[in-house]
């Protein structure tokens, strides 16, 4: 059944404060009718914070209108679901629950028993493993889906489809069709359309109705037979039923409980910050003050505000300054890229500069300066990253020219209070050196660089070079980039042209994973440096790259022009990004810098970059790789010695896969339980073709890839050649 | 100091289009677009044999014109027709028709604006709720929009302002409608633009006596109406040319268009 999305608040029953009330100020609270029975509404404020708001309630009709109540200025406080992403609106504040009342409240299938021991054991299996795929990270993602405008059962499907479970089936079971109800909200409906298309895909014949009404007209339906279950939420469900058994309860309207959900919709509180500032309420035991107490509780300590101290210099850093067009302060309370590795592919790093050392990526699994590939990456010593501007076993990753050390520092320049602060202060630098002391490289090496770096655990890589020669080695390289969720991110160069016209590589190339940068200058930070080059196609964001502030590769600091600097910014900009939410895709991670870059009548598609709209567009993103189905790639596959080394990539939703099946040359190599995507693994035995294919918990195929196998000696073989690219 | 380019010298070479697999349909521009494309394509892939997988990538409008016109992807998402700025060669195909509906927040229900009173506060003549007749409000308007480069903004220019209205209007931009849509349920005195289908937590408000709504669409009373579809480079071909064709011929596929617009 196709409906529309229905999220409107309708709203019934607006009481007045009682007069006698000891409030100083009158509070409303925006709840469902069953607040006054709801052990995690009134009840529960009288149980444990010791006061009773029946009497100043506003009734919600739609039961997860909360927001929109408080929207509406109908009440001060509201039950919110803990699925409800409005919950991440920056104008709401959750209340914490620091006496611990609200009990778990788990979804949970309610089947009527006869219908159970009608289709014996497989309604139930196939109804438990729905539920087990569902986490509340992932229904507050179909929430939010449907509250951007999809519709419930495309977003349900969907879900089930990438989760191996939907599709069509082999047969149709024979038996009667079962009916799933919804209460009338939308994540209910969503949550029967999701067990629907998974009882469809193992063949029974489904319907979905509205029951009309909330969690008494589910009941209603399933006692007069005209439901044979619906999606129910466990804790709440227990306190409407009463007992202490949600089994025994449910049995006395012939139902029964399936296996409980991960996902959680718990009841939880919130208000509208201005509000909350006003009233100083933070959390729920600060509600006392505003209604009858049942007897007072003990006022406790507000919780002191922490700042992190500024760097020495970062008052000269005129990009990251508040109210600068990164708008970066802002962003810093939300994430400082913790967790994740950019790969400055550049001329090396200084790597014991005392703001860069902190913050040094080391690949644990090597050890240093013993001659040797540890951990069979191909590559000898890679403790901080490879150098490939020689074809030397050995890494050097001095910097002969400052470059990839400036580039570095305002990725990822610690804030220790030496020096200055990069854009991404707790992200890790991988150092991929490409370019020799005169900024010189090879497009073949910058593209082994991007393999490396994809490889090895890098989410973002920074370009900060150019060439005018296009080199289809490197656009092979940032597809395979693309395969392994990686972004990459590019200065657009220093010609003052329009690259639409006149491209440069790798600024103009077209990949779903690239993003090219313009520099913009210091005067307010948005117009376009004379120097930048430019173009409304090609170009997407513009950067502050003029009069740069970073490290120097003497150890102090040292102010830099160019797109060169306006690249790193965006990659560092990323990296907040995925360290507010690691889960997003390169291709989500480039969309949602170019929908939140500041429009502007500049010569580049989107704006100039905002960080502060990018991360908390980020941090509330929808994760869209879950949504698709689950696809593999070899990134690498390379013969030395008696044994074969490969590198996989798996890419969209990965519940579902539960073990990867790995054949060399047509025969039996490797079976691997499910792990973190990329991953490597190593074959005793050398052969020409390798292929993987990844299996759900039934032994169905859910991807495949395979790869010619490739020799290499040092790992860097092939990596010089092609045409010269510099910064 | 500025750092010098390079200069590369080594001979052209022919710039190879992006990886893609043979089966896989890729879209990128208007999230409005996106949510109905999506939905689609969740119908379209159990509605056919051996049907295509779909990556759909959310933004604007001009994104996905500069992601086409650059080879990125199959499709853009549009939610405007296409126009002289855009580049040539371009091809719209209709999926579904939509309006553009003028907006406020829930808790100030102006029942309606005329055109004088829009190029009013364009103009920067009217900038507070008091001067609007309806409004019980009197603090300052917040106007709300889009950067001028979206189809959102400029259907709205199009149609409701004037040419010879002077723009003094400085509205607040966002990134996407549903960004608008939030940013008015939580402004009290915001106004702005949005979607047919995004009007939900909203207050519409009638333009020139007429309701924004898929009645008046259908005949034509209401002015702010717009297209949304593909845009591909020539017409359409394989899989998109096979997806859009049911688009407009499935019964399917008319009912979820049917959920919150009009058939193409």
């Amino acid at each position: 059944m196709l409906r529309a999305v229905a999220v409107a608040a309708a709203l019934v029953g607006v009481s007045a404060v009682p007069a006698g009330a000891q409030a100083p100020q009158p509070v409303r609270l925006a709840a469902a009718s069953d607040c006054r029975q709801n052990p995690n509404c009134a009840p529960g404020f009288k149980r444990v914070y010791d006061f009773d708001p029946s009497a100043s309630l506003v009734r919600l009709k739609v039961a997860d209108a909360g927001v929109q109540a408080l929207d509406d200025g109908l009440a001060e406080v509201a039950v919110v679901f803990s699925s409800n992403p409005q919950l991440s609106r920056p104008d709401i504040l959750p209340l914490r629950d620091d006496g611990h009342m609200i009990t778990p409240d788990h979804v949970v299938p309610i089947v009527r028993s006869s219908m159970l021991r009608r289709y014996g054991p497989a309604l139930r299996r196939r109804l438990n493993a729905a539920s087990r795929i569902l986490t509340t990270l992932q229904l507050r993602g179909l929430n939010q889906q449907v509250i951007d405008g999809r519709l419930p059962e495309a977003v349900a499907g969907e879900f089930v489809d990438s989760n191996a479970l939907g599709g069509e089936p082999a047969r149709t079971r024979r038996g009667p069709r079962i009916v799933i109800g919804f209460q009338d909200f939308a994540e209910n409906e969503t949550l029967a359309h999701l067990y629907a298309s998974g009882l469809r895909g193992a063949g029974f014949r489904v319907a979905v109705r509205d029951t009309g009404g909330l969690r008494p007209a589910a009941v209603s339906a399933m006692r007069r037979g005209r439901i044979d279950m619906w999606p129910g939420y466990s804790g709440s469900l227990l306190g409407y039923l009463g007992g202490t058994s949600l089994r025994r309860s449910l049995a006395r309207i012939g139902a029964e409980p399936l296996a409980l959900a991960p996902a959680q919709d718990r009841n939880g509180f919130a208000m509208k910050i201005d509000v909350a500032r006003r009233l100083g309420i933070s959390k729920l035991s600060d509600l006392a003050r505003f209604f009858p107490a049942v007897t007072r509780s003990a006022a406790r300590p507000a919780r002191a505000t922490v700042r992190a101290a500024a760097d020495a210099r970062q008052g000269e850093q005129w990009a990251v300054a508040p109210g600068s067009v990164l708008d970066l302060p802002g962003a810093w309370e939300l994430s400082r890229g913790a967790g994740v590795t950019v790969a400055v592919v550049d001329s090396g790093a200084k790597i014991d500069h005392p703001d860069l050392a902190p913050n040094i990526w080391t690949n644990f699994d090597e050890v240093p300066g013993n001659g040797v590939d540890d951990d069979r990456n191909g590559f000898v010593d890679d403790v901080h990253g490879v150098d490939f501007t020689t074809g030397a076993p050995g890494q050097d990753l001095t910097d002969g020219n400052g470059h990839g050390t400036h580039v570095a520092g305002i990725i990822a320049a610690a804030a220790n209070g030496v020096g200055v602060v990069g854009v991404a202060p707790k992200a890790k630098v991988m150092v991929v050196k490409v370019l020799d002391a005169q900024l010189a490289g090879t497009t073949v090496g910058v593209a082994a660089a991007i393999r490396y770096a994809a490889a090895n655990g890098a989410r973002i890589i920074n370009l900060s070079l150019r060439g005018t020669v296009p080199d289809p080695r490197l656009n092979e390289a940032i597809a395979a980039a693309a395969a392994a969720n990686v972004l990459v991110v590019v200065g657009a160069g220093n010609d003052a042209r329009d690259i639409d016209t006149q491209p440069v590589y790798p600024a103009s190339i077209a990949a779903p994973n690239l993003v090219s940068v313009a520099a913009t200058i210091p005067q307010d930070g948005r117009a376009i440096a004379d120097f930048s080059n430019f173009g409304q196609l090609t170009v997407q964001l513009a950067a502050p790259g003029d009069a740069i502030l970073s490290t120097s590769n003497t150890g102090g600091w040292i102010d830099e022009s160019g797109t060169s600097m306006a690249s790193p910014m965006v990659a560092g900009v990323a990296a907040l990004m995925l360290g507010a939410n690691p889960r997003l895709s390169a291709a989500d991670l480039r969309a949602l810098l170019l929908q939140n870059a500041v429009r502007a009548p500049l010569k580049v598609a989107a704006g100039y970059v905002d960080a502060l709209r990018s991360v908390v567009a980020a941090s509330t993103a929808v994760d869209g790789g879950a949504a698709q189905a689950p696809r593999l790639r070899v990134l690498n596959a390379t013969a030395k010695g008696d044994h074969t080394d490969v590198q996989a990539a798996v890419v969209g939703s990965t519940a579902a896969v539960r073990r990867y099946v790995v054949r060399l040359d047509g025969r039996p190599a490797a079976r691997l339980t499910a792990r973190a995507s990329p991953f490597k693994l190593t074959l005793r035995r050398r052969g020409h073709r390798v292929a993987i294919q990844a299996l759900d918990a039934s032994g169905r195929v859910l991807a495949r890839a395979q790869r010619a196998v490739g020799a290499v000696g040092s790992g860097k073989s092939g990596a010089s050649g092609g045409a010269q690219i510099g910064a | 100091m500025r750092r010098a380019a390079l200069l590369a010298v080594l001979a052209a070479l022919a710039l190879a289009a992006p990886a893609r697999g043979e089966s896989t349909i890729t879209m990128s521009g208007s999230v409005v677009t996106q949510a109905l494309v999506a939905d689609l394509a969740y119908f379209y892939r159990h509605d056919v044999r051996d049907p295509p997988r779909f990556s759909l990538t959310g933004g604007v409008t001009a994104t996905g014109i500069a992601d086409v016109r650059n080879g990125i992807v199959d499709g853009g998402m549009a939610a405007r027709a296409l126009g002289p700025g855009d580049p040539p060669g371009l091809v719209l195909t209709r999926i579904a028709r939509s309006g553009l509906c003028l907006v406020t927040n829930r808790a100030n229900p102006v029942p309606g604006i005329t055109r004088a009173q829009v190029q009013d506060i364009v103009a920067g003549r009217v900038t507070t709720w008091g001067q609007v007749p309806g409004s019980r409000r009197t603090d300052p308007i917040v106007p709300v929009g889009r950067d001028p480069t979206t189809g959102s903004a400029q259907v709205f220019q199009s149609i409701f302002v004037d040419p010879a209205t002077p723009s003094l209007f400085r509205p607040i931009t966002l990134p996407t409608d549903l960004a608008v849509r939030d940013f008015i349920a939580q402004t009290p005195a915001a106004l702005g633009y949005v979607d047919l289908a995004l009007t939900g937590p909203l207050h519409v408000l009638a333009f020139d006596g007429v309701g924004c709504t898929r009645a008046t669409i259908r005949t034509g009373a209401y002015p702010g109406a717009r297209p949304l579809g593909i845009v591909t480079r020539g017409r359409p071909r394989g899989a998109l040319a096979r997806f859009l064709r049911w688009t407009r011929t499935s019964r399917v596929a008319r009912r979820v268009i049917a959920t919150r617009y009009l058939p193409g």
